[in-house]
């Protein structure tokens, strides 16, 4: 019944947006045209492509014998105040015609024009790449302090990854986003990307155990249709769930070296995103913000659920209610939903609950020296066995930030996980983690972590990191 | 059966009652336009042309840095309802607005749509067509965002905002208009007074903290000799600082500027260390008390700065 209402409401969604682009577009031919079916119209693409691009070098340099002319133009007006040539003029100003003469006088005298203040022509996009995509590259190295190969494994550095992101509009109506990570391959299956080590034989993943030599995931790919009716917005392809909070951030995004013990051990090492469709709708309750997402995924996680062998959908829901305390303070509270089947045959099913509670404080006028995060998770699962039995087992971690000044940053954090299919087995780590950011485009840190569990001997952890970036100033995730 | 129809039925009435209210109650709100800007100063010159046919809010505050706003999701239900979105463009609010308006979910008021107005399209940028290079700092390509600190843009602003008024409510252009004049000669009669006050201190040196100043020395004939920031957005190292003491005792600057929403430590010592004076210039309107409108931040700007030189 649940599934129907869903498959209804996304070709309902479908149809509309379809129908929006239909009205608002006026050439939905040139769409068509777009996808040459046979060589002919291939070669006549190539035709059209060459037409295009001959317009284009034509029209750049009739753009460039402009500018020479404007700019001859503008060297016999030496004499007047240069003015922006959409400013009014005196002649049209509506200030009172003496005012603007004094005003313009006084303007002469006092303008200073050295080197630095001269102005400057519009910048204008350098051939063509303002319709590049944006792309950014982010590097993420690690340093195991303490490494002990015989319980670490593996080396003391190790590259993480190389996370390529681009980004970009499609068309009016919708843009994409793709995320590459590229990492060398762990050659020890001990030495997981997360740094949290696998010391239950069983709950060691499928792949990544013998692979050595460099590693491409895609760890994002899907285009967003953002102008759907009804204020509705879907992503369609591969992407970070909408489950609690920590799954959305990428991996340099997290404030911490690793990732919590709770979000390993049941969405999986890197997170879990899943290859399908996601639609969310905003709703409006006065000054707060509301916001309800559904999801319809493969269910090749797994983890919790069947890694992809079970060929069926896993859903996943979340609600999220934010709101302002005060001009400086908020808190975020959300509610995820999801299940699926966790095993080849699709009989057994798995459930996933998780609540997430996060107050944020940055006061506006230091908002860039002092600020406060506290975030909460707490996982719920339920999962049927061979025998039909539902084991419930449970996981969560706490975390707390504060902005020390302008570039430091101290935080903490307490985790406690089961395991899916278990709940004898515990694991508790507590971290203390600092870390230091140059500028907005990089950052060090240091994390301690002492991990304690009732299956094997205490952990402690060293971990420094390097995080570095460059690209287009991006817009900073809420 | 018949019972159940009768009740889906009650109910089918309800929903389309609702839906009127929500309708009529809609249009009531459009009696006024819906002004939503990033910053303050675009706020007080859209409301001075708007005047009471219009409702304006802004979403940063004047005292806070518009670099960094937090693109909260409270604002993106401020940015559902506007009318007009008015931003000051040139990258300035690149780190917080794209969020907002896909998160709005009002398809007018995102780059590129009808209701989006970059009130930096007339404007002749300074220091655009540097290398984008981060070893640069923080750096924008497009030019230096802080234009409206020269109040000459402010008029150039206002013609773009009366022009969007007029486009998007042709029914009250007349009204518009006079407001646009009213203003206009209001700030150009203000703009002599502030020229002339500073004509004494032409060539003055000053130290600020961030490049927010070049438009603004530039009209009003400062010489900005250097930065606390040794780049934009670096924050200043005990080595910058030392150097930046020893040149300002050289070149015997007496003035430092700055910006409310910096910290004040080191700006303190380097005015201990070399006895210049300290001015703290909102850049913004509502940045120091007693600065709420943009022709009120100026008086503010030139009574401090003007007090300070002396």
């Amino acid at each position: 019944m649940y599934k129907k209402h869903f498959v209804i409401l996304l070709l309902f969604s479908f149809i509309l947006n379809f129908a929006g682009a239909a009205f608002a577009s006026p050439s939905t031919q040139s769409k068509k045209q777009a996808k040459p079916a046979d060589s002919q119209s291939a070669e006549k693409m190539k035709k059209m492509q060459k037409q295009i691009d001959d317009l284009q070098s034509e029209l750049l340099k009739m753009k460039d014998e402009m500018e020479k002319m404007k700019a001859e133009k503008q060297a016999n007006q030496e004499k007047t105040v240069p003015q922006p040539e959409t400013s009014p003029s005196p002649s049209e100003s509506p200030a009172p015609d003496n005012d603007q003469q004094e005003l313009e006088k006084l303007q002469k005298e006092m303008q200073t024009d050295d080197e630095d203040s001269k102005e400057s022509e519009k910048a204008k996009p350098q051939g063509g790449s303002s319709l590049n995509p944006d792309i950014s590259v982010i590097g993420d190295f690690v340093w195991n302090l303490n490494h002990n190969k015989d319980i670490d494994g593996g080396n003391p550095f190790q590259l993480r990854e190389l996370e390529i992101g681009i980004q970009g509009n499609i068309d009016p109506w919708t843009s994409m986003a793709a995320f590459v990570s590229v990492a060398p391959g762990s050659v020890n299956s001990k030495s997981s990307k997360n740094l949290i080590y696998k010391r239950v034989k069983t709950a060691t993943s499928k792949h990544g155990d013998e692979e050595s030599g460099t590693s491409i995931d895609l760890e994002e790919c899907y285009t967003n249709f953002h102008k759907l009716p009804l204020g509705l917005q879907m992503k369609a392809g591969k992407f970070l769930m909408n489950f609690g909070k920590d799954n959305l951030l990428h991996p340099h995004a997290k404030p911490y070296v690793d990732i919590p013990t709770v979000v390993n051990n049941y969405l999986g090492e890197e997170g879990m995103a899943g290859t399908g469709a996601s639609l969310s709708a905003m709703i409006p309750l006065g000054r707060a913000y509301g916001e309800i997402t559904a999801e319809a995924v493969n269910d090749e996680n797994e983890t919790t659920f069947s890694g992809g062998t079970s060929g069926k959908v896993l859903y996943n829901g979340h609600a999220k209610l934010f709101t302002d305390l005060s001009e400086s303070s908020n808190i975020e509270a959300g509610y995820s939903y999801m299940t699926g089947f966790n095993n080849e045959d699709a009989t057994r099913l798995s459930k996933l609950q998780g609540v997430d509670l996060t107050y944020r404080w940055r006061p506006l006028q230091r908002g860039r020296y002092n600020s406060v995060l506290v975030r909460g998770e707490h996982f719920w699962s339920s999962r049927e066995n061979t025998e039909g039995r539902y084991i419930n087992t449970k996981g969560y971690y706490g975390f707390a930030q504060y902005q020390l000044n302008r570039n430091w940053y101290i935080g903490t954090r307490y985790d406690y996980s089961e395991y899916p299919y278990t709940s004898k087995l515990h694991e508790k780590s507590i971290s203390g983690i600092l870390t230091y950011y140059p500028t907005e485009f990089s950052y060090m840190r240091l994390q301690y972590k002492s991990t304690d569990s009732n299956y094997a001997t205490p952990l402690y952890q060293w971990l420094f990191q390097l995080n570095f970036m460059v690209g287009p100033h991006g817009a900073h995730k809420f | 059966m018949n019972k159940t129809t009768a009740k889906l039925s009650r109910i089918a009435f309800m929903i389309i009652a609702l839906a009127i209210v929500v309708i009529f109650s809609a249009s009531c709100a459009f009696a006024k336009m819906n002004v939503v800007t990033t910053t303050p100063d675009l706020a007080d010159i859209a409301s001075n042309i708007g005047g009471d046919k219009i409702t304006v809010v802004s979403i940063a505050k004047g005292y806070q840095d518009p670099h960094f706003v937090e693109a909260k999701p409270s604002f993106m239900t401020i940015l559902a309802k506007a009318d007009l979105y008015l931003v000051t463009g040139m990258e300035l609010e690149q780190g917080w607005s794209p969020i907002l308006e896909q998160g709005a979910r009002n398809t007018a008021v995102m780059k590129g749509g009808a209701s989006y107005i970059d009130c930096s399209s007339a404007i002749q940028p300074l220091e655009a067509n540097v290398k984008a290079d981060r070893s640069l700092g923080d750096v924008h390509p497009y030019g230096n965002p802080h234009y409206l600190l020269d109040p000459q843009n402010g008029i150039v602003v206002a013609g773009t905002i009366y022009k969007a008024f007029k486009k998007k409510d042709p029914a009250n252009a007349a009204y518009y208009e006079a407001n646009y004049k009213t203003f206009v000669s209001a700030l150009t009669k203000k703009q002599i007074e502030w020229l002339k006050a500073m004509k004494p201190y032409k060539g003055l040196k000053v130290v600020t903290y961030h490049k927010t100043w070049v438009y603004f020395a530039r009209r009003f004939g400062l010489d900005v000799v250097a930065q606390v920031e040794p780049k934009p957005g670096i924050s200043p190292s005990p080595a910058h600082i030392a150097s930046l003491i020893k040149m300002m005792k050289e070149q015997k600057v007496k003035v430092l500027i700055r910006e409310p929403h910096f910290e004040s430590k080191i700006p303190d010592m380097i005015c201990r260390e070399t006895g210049a004076k300290q001015v703290v210039m909102p850049i913004m309107p509502g940045g120091v008390s007693g600065s709420n409108s943009y022709i009120g931040m100026f008086d503010f700007i030139i009574n401090h700065l003007t007090a300070a030189a002396r």
